[in-house]
C-alpha cells in the first residue's frame, strides 16, 4: 500500500525530520519577531514571540498539572465503581 | 406561508418504513432520508411557519431564520454522514433511534416557543439513550440509565423554568432574554439548557455515557445534544456574563481530563466539553463576532468531532479495544483510518487550511476585541491542550508508539465507514480553505479574515511548540490504565453508599425489628389472646348463655299457653280485654 510506504519512508528518516522541525521552530520565532506591531493594543500583541513563550510554559504546566492530578487524587483502579 | 416542509418529518416518518424494507433497498432508503432532508433545507425560505394554538397557548413549529438555519444545515449534513458510517449495521432499531434523535434536534432548532421546544427536547433524550444501550455492554446499560435520569432532571429544570416564565410574562414565546431583566425563572431555563451543553458542574453525564455507546451511535451523539443546547443558548441567552466565564472554564476543564484519560472515546468525550466551552464562551461574550463564532464553531466542530469519533470507532470496531494502553502501532494496519483521524485532529487543533482555524479563532478574536485578555489566554491554553491530547497523544499512542499484541489481524474498516470519514475530512478541508463561503451561512454579517499574518503566526507558534513540549514530555504523558474521578463520583458513590446504608443499617434494623416482634410481640399477643379467651368464656359466654336460658324459660311458659284450641284463645282474649278495660277505667 502506497500510504504505508510513505509513512515508513518518513519514519526511517526521523532524525532528518527532527532537524527540519527544529529549524521550522526557529523560523517561526524569527518571523514573529519581525512581524509589524502597529495595531498592538494589549501586552499579548506587543511582546515578540509571546505565543512561543506562552506555549512552552503553558503546555508544560498543563501537562504536569493534569498528570499530577491523575496521579494523586483523581486516578483510581479501573473497577472502582463495580 | 404554509408551503414549508419541516425537515424533521422525513426522519420521523421515514424511519418507520425501515422494518418493511430488505437488503440494498433498505440501505438506499437509509441514505435517502437525510438526502431528502438536505434538499428540503436547501429549498427553505426564511419566515415563520406552522403557527398553532393549543388550549389558548400560541405555538410555532417553524421559526426559520439565519441562526436556526446554520444548525439545520449542519444537522442534516451530519445525519447523512452518520447514516453512511452506520450503514453496515443490520439493526433497524439503531437506525430508527438515530433518525428520531436527528428529528428531535431539528424540531428543537426550529421551535419558536418553549412548549414545542420542550417536546422535541425530550424526544432527543429518549431516542438518544437507545444509541447508548446499543453499546450492548453491561456498562452501556447502566450508563444509559444514568444518562436518561440526568436528562430527565434537566428536562424538569427547563419545564419548571418555562412554567414560571409563563406566569411571569404570560407567554411561551422563545426569544432573546435581556441579561438585565433575568430572574430565577430565566435562570432555571438557563440551567436546563446548560445541562445539555455539558456546562460544568452539570457535565458528568457526557463522558460517562458517550464512551459506552455503540461505535456508530457515538458519532451521532457527539453531534446533536450539545450543539442543540448551544443553539438555544445563542437564541435565548446571548450576552450572559456567566456563560463567558463558565465556557472558558469548560475549555480548560475538558482538556485537563482529555490529557489524562486512557480510553480514546473518553478523551474525545471530555474534549467535547472543552470545545462546547468555546461556543458557550462565544455566546456569553455576546457580540456579533462572538455569536457568529459560536455558530461557526458549532458547525465546524460537529464535522471534525464526528470524524474523530468515526476514527476512534473504527479502531474499536476492528480491534475490539479503545484504550491506548492496549493499542499501538496501528499505522501499519489502518493507515487510511489514521490519516482521516489526523485530519480530524488537525482540524480541531486549528491548523491553517482546516476548519478549526477559521471557526475557533472567531471566538478568540471576539474576546480579544473586547479586551478580555484573560479569556484569550485561557482559550489559547485550552487550544494547546487540544492539540496535546486529541492531536498528539491519541495519534501517537494509538497509531504509533509500542506495537500492541491486542490486534494482530486488524485491518481497515468496511468501505462505508471509510467513505464517511473521507467525505467528512473533505468538508473539514473545504471549510478551512474557503472560509468566506462558509461565513455566508452565519447569523450576522461577517467582517473577519482568519488568514492574516499575526493570526497565522500565533497559531503556528502555539501548535509547533506544543509539538516540541510533547516530544520532550512523551514518557511523562504515556496513558495509565486508570479511572479518573469526576463529579459523577458523588451520585455514583452516593447510590453505592445508599445501598451500603441499606445493607449495613436499614436491613439489620429491619431484622432486629422482626426479631423483637417475634419474641416480645408474639408473647404479648399470646398473652392478650389468653386474656380475651378467658373474658370470652367467663363474661361474654355468661351473659349470652344467661340470656339464652331466660329465653328458653319464657318459651316453655308461652308453650303452655298455646294449646291450639280456638275457645281457649277466645277466652284468653276476653280475659285480657276486660283486664285492660278495668285497668283503663
Amino acid at each position: 500500500m502506497n500510504i504505508l510506504k510513505i509513512i515508513e519512508y518518513l519514519l526511517a528518516r526521523a532524525e532528518l525530520l527532527k532537524k527540519l522541525f527544529f529549524g521550522f521552530l526557529l523560523l517561526l520565532v524569527v518571523l514573529d519577531v519581525l512581524l509589524p506591531r502597529e495595531e498592538a493594543h494589549y501586552f499579548i500583541d506587543k511582546i515578540p514571540a509571546f505565543w512561543t513563550l506562552f506555549t512552552i510554559i503553558g503546555c508544560y504546566l498543563l501537562a504536569r498539572f493534569s498528570k499530577g492530578l491523575a496521579h494523586t487524587i483523581l486516578g483510581k483502579k479501573e473497577d472502582f465503581y463495580e | 406561508m404554509n408551503n414549508w416542509i419541516h425537515p424533521a418529518i422525513f426522519y420521523f416518518i421515514g424511519a418507520l418504513f425501515l422494518p418493511l424494507l430488505r437488503g440494498k433497498l433498505k440501505k438506499a432508503f437509509i441514505l435517502l432520508i437525510p438526502i431528502a432532508a438536505i434538499t428540503t433545507v436547501a429549498l427553505t425560505n426564511y419566515g415563520n411557519y406552522g403557527a398553532y394554538n393549543f388550549l389558548g397557548v400560541e405555538g410555532l413549529f417553524g421559526r426559520v431564520d439565519k441562526l436556526s438555519m446554520v444548525f439545520a444545515w449542519v444537522f442534516v449534513i451530519m445525519s447523512f454522514l452518520g447514516a453512511l458510517y452506520a450503514l453496515h449495521r443490520n439493526e433497524d432499531g439503531h437506525h430508527i433511534a438515530g433518525f428520531y434523535y436527528v428529528g428531535g434536534s431539528l424540531g428543537a432548532v426550529f421551535a419558536g416557543d418553549y412548549l414545542t421546544l420542550f417536546i422535541f427536547w425530550e424526544a432527543m433524550a429518549f431516542s438518544s439513550v437507545f444509541l447508548i444501550w446499543y453499546g450492548k455492554r453491561e456498562q452501556s446499560v447502566a450508563a444509559g440509565y444514568r444518562y436518561l435520569l440526568f436528562h430527565v432532571f434537566g428536562g424538569l429544570l427547563l419545564f419548571a423554568g418555562m412554567m414560571f416564565y409563563y406566569t411571569k410574562t404570560g407567554s411561551f414565546a422563545f426569544n432573546a432574554i435581556p441579561p438585565a431583566g433575568a430572574s430565577w425563572p430565566e435562570y432555571l431555563i438557563l440551567a436546563g439548557f446548560a445541562l445539555n451543553a455539558a456546562v460544568i458542574p452539570l457535565h458528568a453525564w457526557l463522558p460517562d455515557a458517550y464512551p459506552e455507546a455503540s461505535v456508530e451511535g457515538a458519532v451521532f451523539l457527539c453531534a446533536f445534544t450539545t450543539k442543540t443546547a448551544v443553539y438555544v443558548l445563542a437564541r435565548g441567552f446571548s450576552g450572559f456574563e456567566i456563560l463567558a466565564i463558565m465556557g472558558t472554564a469548560m475549555t480548560v476543564f475538558g482538556v485537563v481530563y482529555a490529557i489524562i484519560e486512557n480510553d480514546i472515546r473518553r478523551v474525545l468525550a471530555y474534549h467535547i466539553i472543552s470545545q462546547v466551552g468555546y461556543m458557550v464562551a462565544g455566546v456569553g461574550i455576546g457580540t456579533m463576532l462572538a455569536v457568529n463564532g459560536a455558530a461557526a464553531h458549532a458547525f465546524a466542530h460537529i464535522l471534525y468531532k464526528a470524524l474523530l469519533f468515526m476514527g476512534a470507532g473504527a479502531v474499536l470496531y476492528m480491534t475490539g479495544v479503545s484504550k491506548m494502553t492496549q493499542l499501538g502501532g496501528l499505522y501499519k494496519y489502518m493507515p487510511l483510518t489514521m490519516i482521516f483521524y489526523v485530519i480530524g485532529a488537525i482540524s480541531i487543533s486549528g491548523f491553517p487550511l482546516f476548519s478549526g482555524f477559521v471557526s475557533k479563532s472567531m471566538i478568540v478574536a471576539a474576546a480579544h476585541h473586547e479586551g478580555r485578555i484573560w479569556l484569550v489566554l485561557l482559550l489559547n491554553l485550552a487550544g494547546i491542550g487540544t492539540f496535546l491530547s486529541v492531536g498528539l497523544k491519541v495519534t501517537y499512542f494509538t497509531f504509533f508508539g509500542k506495537e500492541s499484541e491486542n490486534h494482530p489481524t486488524a485491518k481497515e474498516p468496511p468501505a462505508n465507514m471509510l467513505w464517511a470519514m473521507g467525505l467528512t475530512s473533505l468538508l473539514c478541508f473545504l471549510i478551512g480553505t474557503f472560509p468566506q463561503t462558509f461565513y455566508t451561512l452565519l447569523p450576522f454579517p461577517v467582517d473577519y479574515h482568519p488568514y492574516n499574518a499575526s493570526h497565522l503566526s500565533e497559531m503556528m507558534q502555539v501548535l509547533s511548540f506544543t509539538g516540541l513540549v510533547f516530544y520532550l514530555l512523551v514518557k511523562k504523558l504515556s496513558p495509565d490504565a486508570k479511572l479518573n474521578l469526576d463529579i459523577d463520583y458523588f451520585y455514583r458513590k452516593g447510590t453505592f453508599l445508599f445501598m451500603k446504608l441499606d445493607e449495613k443499617v436499614i436491613a439489620p434494623l429491619d431484622a432486629l425489628w422482626g426479631e423483637l416482634y417475634r419474641t416480645l410481640g408474639l408473647k404479648a399477643l399470646f398473652a392478650s389472646a389468653g386474656l380475651s379467651y378467658a373474658f370470652d368464656q367467663k363474661a361474654i359466654d355468661g351473659v349470652v348463655d344467661g340470656t339464652a336460658y331466660s329465653v328458653m324459660g319464657a318459651g316453655s311458659l308461652v308453650k303452655k299457653l298455646q294449646t291450639g284450641r280456638v275457645q281457649t284463645y277466645i277466652g284468653l282474649s276476653l280475659f285480657l280485654f276486660f283486664a285492660i278495660l278495668w285497668a283503663v277505667l
